[in-house]
């Protein structure tokens, strides 16, 4: 095990790899291409964005994006939301803010954590079991800041919080080069990756979920500081860094350690965010009547955080391509597309029990009550028979794949969404009487759920048709990705 | 998960559920998993997995149990599932002809993508529905005499039968292991050869898993 004190990229035996990026000079095509060359991939990793170029975090982010399973460590005072930028585009099999060594290499070191008092430790991997990967075992007296949520300054102050943290030890922190404070750290540590490996493999929801927390953690937050700032540079992150890096002032500490180890940032609507929000909800009024010149640009960027729940409807219409951009053009548009679905179902729903077709009726007939169980909605006989319309149409009009199990729940999000333009905002959905609606109200819901779902299959028809190419180009991309990965 | 990550295990084996769309597959797996029935469950995307440790004549077997889709664009994702299974169980519905004249096909498919050596049951699930009963059980019994392979009956709903089912199909898996003379499992099992056999599968499926699945 070697320690470039330079803080460059460290290769541990090809396994392990640690980077330290605490020098700036490296470019970051030389990080990407250190990434790519270590074709055995990169199971672990440290990063220390301390005194990194936010750009250059970025970078090295989609750089990251190249590879990495299991672990990213990153501390960073100054460049919270550009990490995050990297964790999002490695989500596959992330695991953010969890500290982890490998296991077959127990004397691996981790920079970047010296000290135990701010050390993030959370994990998925064994939410019951006594050890798993980085759990601190002996937390020395640490000093939580006092958590307010409503600030969302604070989330980008964390890291800096922690940096900031009196010392109890008393030691300088030298984070990268004081060997006992590592030696702490890895006495404080346990390693779980001794049995049970197989068990990881029924995990894999529940990982996925915890992937998905923390993703839409980091979008909240975006979103939060992006409404802030009053960007809506999203994209990059770059305004907010930028702000970010102007301010200097400690401010409480909005992450939590639980005891079950999710990270959770708390929530609950001030004035100050139904304001945001409503801000927000403006914009994408005026964007989506008034559309700027490349609208359909701009409304996606915009859309990334969130969009506010009664736009969401009109704006999925248009990001999907189904509605065009130009709002004068939208009614007439509507009006003919839903013309021509109830033609088609004049045309072709009566064909549902003859020879040719009813294999695919009664294919779809079995499905619809078998979707969402649980949701008193779909369990009613007019929702079911909306859908059994709507997927037979699309069957019987795609015949190159015609019905595959799963597309029915791509028209879910799209029926309930649309609806709900037709709720009141604080009903739930799911429990809601759906014969209160008009005809017209539900043949409008039919008809641009149809379309939308349509549009959204043209883009992934692949994944459905025989032998199903799309699907098993995935796969074989993935499996090419663990390979690199996994080079036991 | 009913077993701890240390806990002893002498042989670890996969089992698929094969069989026609609505037969009861994922509700037999849920059956004897969760020991749980719901009238009407999700419909299996792609493949599930489920895994449950029993114990079988002294020996603690862990079953990593796969379901598959049934309906037929599936088949040629799933037919990587069958690679390396111990036991491929198809399954058809007492109470739809179509499903069992199919058991053929998926008979033919089974014993061309898997091992030699696998053990292969037909099941008919549902065999609490007497009065729309479509296959009568001798019926059923001689097309599993001429594959010469074992038949079993059960209901998911009732939980009839199924924990027979696998344990009688561990059970072959056991002899088909032995008869087959590899190498008997050290002791300290945590690197079994079917764990080994499962390695690349697990690296493989797993995003398709929790793609496909929507559970």
């Amino acid at each position: 095990m070697s320690q470039d004190t330079d803080g460059n990229i460290v290769n541990v035996n090809g396994r392990v790899k640690v980077i330290n990026r605490s020098s700036a000079n490296d470019s970051p095509n030389k990080l990407k291409k250190d990434c790519v060359s270590n074709d055995l991939g990169i199971n672990n990793l440290t990063l220390d964005l301390n005194k990194s170029d936010p750009d250059e975090i970025v970078n090295l982010g989609a750089a990251l994006s190249l590879g990495i399973s299991r672990c990213i460590t990153a501390t960073s005072s100054n460049s919270t939301v550009a990490c995050s930028k990297s964790t999002i585009t490695t989500t596959s099999d992330s695991y953010l803010h969890t500290n982890s060594r490998h296991r077959q290499k127990p004397e691996a070191e981790l920079f970047g954590l010296g000290n135990s008092n701010i050390t993030i430790s959370t994990s998925v991997w064994k939410p019951n079991a006594k050890s798993f990967p980085g759990r601190v075992l002996r937390i020395a007296p640490t000093i939580v800041p006092s958590v307010d949520s409503e600030d969302p300054e604070s989330f980008h102050n964390l890291s800096q919080d922690m940096s900031k943290t009196p010392k109890k030890s008393g030691k300088n922190p030298g984070m990268f080069h004081d060997k006992s404070s590592f030696q702490q750290y890895e006495e404080s540590t346990l390693d779980a990756w001794d049995d049970g490996d197989d068990d990881l493999l029924v995990r894999l929801k529940l990982d996925e979920d915890y992937i998905k927390s923390t993703a839409t953690n980091i979008i909240d937050h975006h979103s939060m500081s992006t409404a802030k700032n009053g960007s809506a540079d999203v994209s990059t992150g770059k305004a907010s860094v930028a702000e970010k890096q102007g301010t200097g002032e400690p401010s409480p500490s909005v992450r939590r350690h639980q005891s079950n180890g999710v990270p959770s940032i708390k929530r609950s609507m001030s004035a100050a965010q139904s304001s945001r929000e409503l801000a927000k909800q403006k914009k994408f009024e005026a964007l989506i009547l008034a559309p700027s010149k490349n609208g359909l640009e701009d409304l996606r960027t915009m859309s990334w955080p969130g969009i506010p729940a009664s736009c969401r409807p009109i704006t999925w219409k248009i990001l999907s391509g189904y509605l065009p951009v130009a709002p004068d053009r939208r009614e007439s548009i509507l009006e003919r597309k839903r013309k021509e679905y109830f033609g088609f179902l004049d045309q072709y729903f009566g064909t549902r029990h003859e020879d040719q077709y009813q294999h695919i009726f009664r294919q779809i007939h079995i499905d619809v009550p078998r979707m969402n169980p649980l949701i008193p909605l779909f369990q009613t006989k007019l929702v079911q028979e909306i859908f059994e319309r709507i997927l037979y149409i699309w069957a019987i009009r795609h015949p190159a794949s015609g019905y595959v199990q799963g597309i029915n729940d791509l028209v879910t999000p799209f029926f309930v969404v649309f609806l709900t333009e037709f709720l009141d905002a604080d009903v739930e959905c799911g429990e809601v009487d759906i014969t209160a609606l008009s005809k017209e109200e539900l043949d409008m819901i039919e008809a641009d759920s149809y379309w939308c779902m349509s549009k959204l299959l043209d883009g992934i028809q692949d994944n459905y048709t025989f032998a199903q190419p799309g699907i098993q180009m995935k796969v074989s991309a993935l499996k090419e990705l663990t390979q690199r990965i996994d080079c036991e | 998960m009913e077993s701890s990550s240390n806990e002893h295990i002498d042989y670890v084996f996969k089992v698929v559920l094969i069989g026609d769309c609505g037969v009861g597959k994922s509700s037999l797996l849920l059956r004897y998993s969760d020991d749980f029935f719901q009238e009407s469950y999700l419909c299996t995307i792609g493949v599930d997995l489920r895994i449950r440790t029993i114990s079988v004549d002294d020996k603690r077997v862990k079953l990593q149990m796969w379901d598959t889709a049934g309906q037929e664009r599936f088949k040629t994702l799933c037919g990587h599932y069958y690679r390396g299974a111990e036991a491929i169980i198809i399954v058809f519905d007492v109470t739809s002809e179509n499903s069992f004249s199919n058991v053929l096909r998926w008979y033919e498919e089974a014993r061309q993508l898997s091992r030699q050596d696998t053990v292969l049951v037909l099941l008919g699930n549902k065999s609490d529905m007497a009065d729309s009963r479509a296959v009568s059980t001798e019926r059923a019994q001689s097309l599993a005499a001429s594959l010469n392979i074992a038949y079993f009956e059960s209901s998911a709903k009732l939980c009839d039968n199924v924990k027979e089912t696998f344990t009688a199909t561990t059970r072959k898996m056991m002899e088909a292991y032995q008869k087959h003379h590899r190498a008997h499992l050290p002791d300290d099992l945590t690197n079994s050869k079917s764990l080994h056999m499962s390695q690349p599968i697990k690296s493989s499926t797993s995003l398709n898993c929790f793609d496909c699945s929507i559970m």
